[in-house]
């Protein structure tokens, strides 16, 4: 299945192509889940802090479906 | 910190007296509240002769604790009608601290338009006429004020919209360069310094006698606990979100969880979101160079440094700082994604001196009037111009949201108390709701920041769209933040210490090391707890009680997209927000 991750802030050094917060397509096996696109992503442990999709925070372990779109944060506050 | 100066500005007399004993080992908010409360007639035109400004830096101020030079100031608000404290980030609070004050308070008016400058020193100082800086931008001011009485002379200055009494004008303070860009900006207080005839005030520090703690050892080894917290921790270490981005960092996690408010709160999403968020910000400091700046600090012992500089193309200065709440207010809710337009309304609020968020929420609530279109920010930056001309229509503009949106008939008017409602929706985020509506400041998120555990997993976590234990939550964070006001702290040191225990621990022992005491943990919230019940006593009094907790009707009725809910809430569980 396809899925489009789009990465913020101090995690968009992980960007394959080196383009920041341009979305990345990838493909993955069916039952994939947010802790398998991470590992793939090559994020350090602890770097990635949440994962919205459809504009809720999601656990790692939740499974991804064809299209989404995952938006991932390291830990990040302002105000 | 033992002595009080009060400035007559009827008599247009400076005195210094003793610390009343009631106001010993008090700062902050918590002595600038008490002393409002004990000294303004609560019943008073928040612009007359009996109202007053009270300046305090925190118990901590002064000290080498870090992040601590915060300045409260209060008074009764032209905007919202009740008790107001706005703080900000300056070395002018720290100066004001070693030079042994506890407190600054301006009292009576002049009764013509003259303008005066105080030059304060530690036996007082003298009211000098100021007529070369009236109805100049506060920047101008600043730059004056340092041409004048040399660099690095600490200073609050008011902008033409505070001299013209415009109700969301605020205070602005010097930054480490002298820029009059450090904002108490809520609620007006602009307005009150402008009603009295003050334009400025200056420090002159010689023969300061510095800031004594009762038990330096114990200070030293607090701040270390509050220093290693704030550098360990992944959002205010050095090279974190913060430092990196910005506050502004915030942009894209608020639009991604539905709760970025868009056009006036008409949605949650924006769709240009990214291109004012903090990664914008610092790549533009990136690409164009020249002044551009992220990890700027407002303060000597910051160690965060959120701050920022903003670059034209060509490199040179536009504004600092960019801040998440004014990329929002002048940049999302009025469906401008154009950083350097949003950058452009940004200074002409500084230098007009008037709060970015309120400004950006009357823009969006004047758009719904049909003075602009959505999106339009050369006409945005116009209708701010208004204001410097003081036609008819800048005034209706300077009084905030409220008053614009009452001007126009508009009934969607995101205010609570009559205040503008900062970045966050209330709809999609509910504890930070619940801290708008029942906040004694009026809708305000420092009161209680629970965007933490709900938006951000920081300090716990909590789902944003359930209305389940969300009194309790906002009302735990306003009785902790209101004691971080009192102690001189930034209130961005909750992040780390909200994880962290040490840190927390820390908190407290620099707190009674300074002053002496035993306060634990439980201290926190009871001292928080006093100085919101203070607060709230004072707005009882001046007509503002539980009717005044609620939301604006619209956001009861009307379905806030992506999410689509409402505000779901009821009044009996708002009004249990106080019962003990």
């Amino acid at each position: 299945m396809e899925v489009t991750v789009v990465l913020f802030a101090t995690l968009m050094r992980y960007h394959p192509q080196g383009e920041k917060n341009k979305p990345i397509t990838m493909e993955l096996p069916e039952g994939a889940t947010i802790n398998d696109l991470i590992e793939r992503l090559g994020i350090g442990e602890n770097e990635a802090k949440q994962a919205f999709i459809r504009h809720k925070s999601r656990p790692f372990d939740y499974k991804l479906e064809e299209g989404d779109r995952v938006a991932i944060f390291p830990p990040v506050a302002g105000g | 910190m033992d002595k009080i100066a009060r400035v007559n500005m009827t008599e247009r007399k400076v005195t210094v007296e003793p610390l009343p004993e009631k106001y010993k080992g008090k700062g902050g908010r918590w002595l600038s509240s008490l002393m409002v409360s004990d000294e303004v007639p609560a019943g008073c035109h928040p612009l007359g002769p009996n109202n007053k400004l009270v300046f305090a830096p925190g118990i901590l101020t002064g000290t080498r604790a870090p992040n601590s030079g915060r300045i409260s100031v209060g008074g009764k608000s032209p905007l919202t009608g009740g008790i107001k404290e706005a703080n900000a980030g300056t070395p002018f609070s720290q100066q004001l601290a070693r030079m042994g004050y506890a407190a600054l308070v301006v009292e009576g008016l002049v009764t013509d338009d003259t303008r005066w400058l105080l030059k304060l020193d530690i036996n007082g100082g003298e009211l000098l006429p100021a007529e070369d800086l009236k109805d100049k931008g506060a920047y101008e001011s600043g730059n004056l004020i340092w041409e004048k009485y040399g660099e690095k002379t600490p200073f609050v200055v008011n902008g033409p919209a505070g001299e013209a009494k415009m109700a969301m004008a605020g205070l602005a303070f010097n930054d480490p360069e002298g820029r009059a860009a450090r904002y108490a900006g809520r609620g007006g207080l602009g307005a009150v310094m402008g009603s009295k005839g003050l334009k400025a005030i200056i420090l002159d520090d010689k023969d300061a006698p510095g800031v004594k703690p009762h038990d330096e050892e114990m200070l030293r080894a607090g701040q270390k606990k509050v220093a290693d917290a704030i550098l360990s921790h992944d959002i205010t270490k050095k090279g974190g979100g913060l430092n990196s981005y910005g506050t502004a960092v915030l942009v894209n996690i608020l639009n991604e969880a539905g709760g970025f408010p868009t056009n006036n709160f008409r949605s949650g999403v924006f769709e240009g979101a990214s291109k004012i968020s903090g990664e914008a910000l610092a790549e533009a400091a990136e690409k164009r160079g020249g002044a551009g700046t992220m990890g700027h600090r407002c303060h000597p012992g910051c160690i965060i440094n959120c701050s920022t500089v903003y670059a034209k193309e060509d490199g040179s200065e536009h504004v600092s700082s960019v801040e998440y709440e004014s990329v929002w207010s002048l940049g999302a809710n009025c469906g401008i994604d154009n950083l350097d337009h949003v950058a452009e309304l940004i200074w002409l609020c500084n230098d007009l001196g008037i709060d970015t968020i309120e400004a950006g929420v009357m823009l969006g609530v004047a758009m719904e009037a049909g003075l602009a279109e959505f999106g339009d920010g050369p006409k945005a930056i116009e209708l701010l111009k208004e204001l410097y001309k003081r036609t008819p229509l800048g005034h209706i503009l300077g009084q905030g949201a409220q008053f614009t949106g009452e001007a126009y008939g508009v009934t969607r008017i995101p205010t609570v108390k009559r205040q503008g409602m900062p970045a966050y929706e209330p709809r999609a985020v509910k504890g930070i709701g619940v801290t708008y509506i029942t906040s004694t400041m009026g809708a305000d998120h420092t009161a209680g920041y629970t965007i933490a555990p709900e938006i951000l997993s920081v300090g716990g976590s909590s789902e944003p769209l359930s209305t389940k234990d969300k009194i309790g939550l906002s009302k735990a964070f306003q009785q902790t933040t209101a004691f971080i006001d009192a102690a001189g702290y930034c209130l961005f040191i909750a992040f780390p210490i909200l994880d962290i225990p040490s840190g927390f621990d820390g908190v407290v022992e620099t707190v009674n090391g300074m002053l002496g005491t035993n306060y634990t943990g439980d201290d926190v919230t009871r001292i928080g707890d006093e100085i919101l019940r203070l607060e709230r006593d004072f707005n009882i009094r001046a007509g503002i009680g539980k009717e005044a907790d609620r939301p604006p009707e619209f956001m009861r009725y009307e379905k806030l997209p992506p999410h689509n809910v409402v505000w779901d809430i009821s009044d009996e569980e708002l009004d249990s927000f106080w019962d003990k």
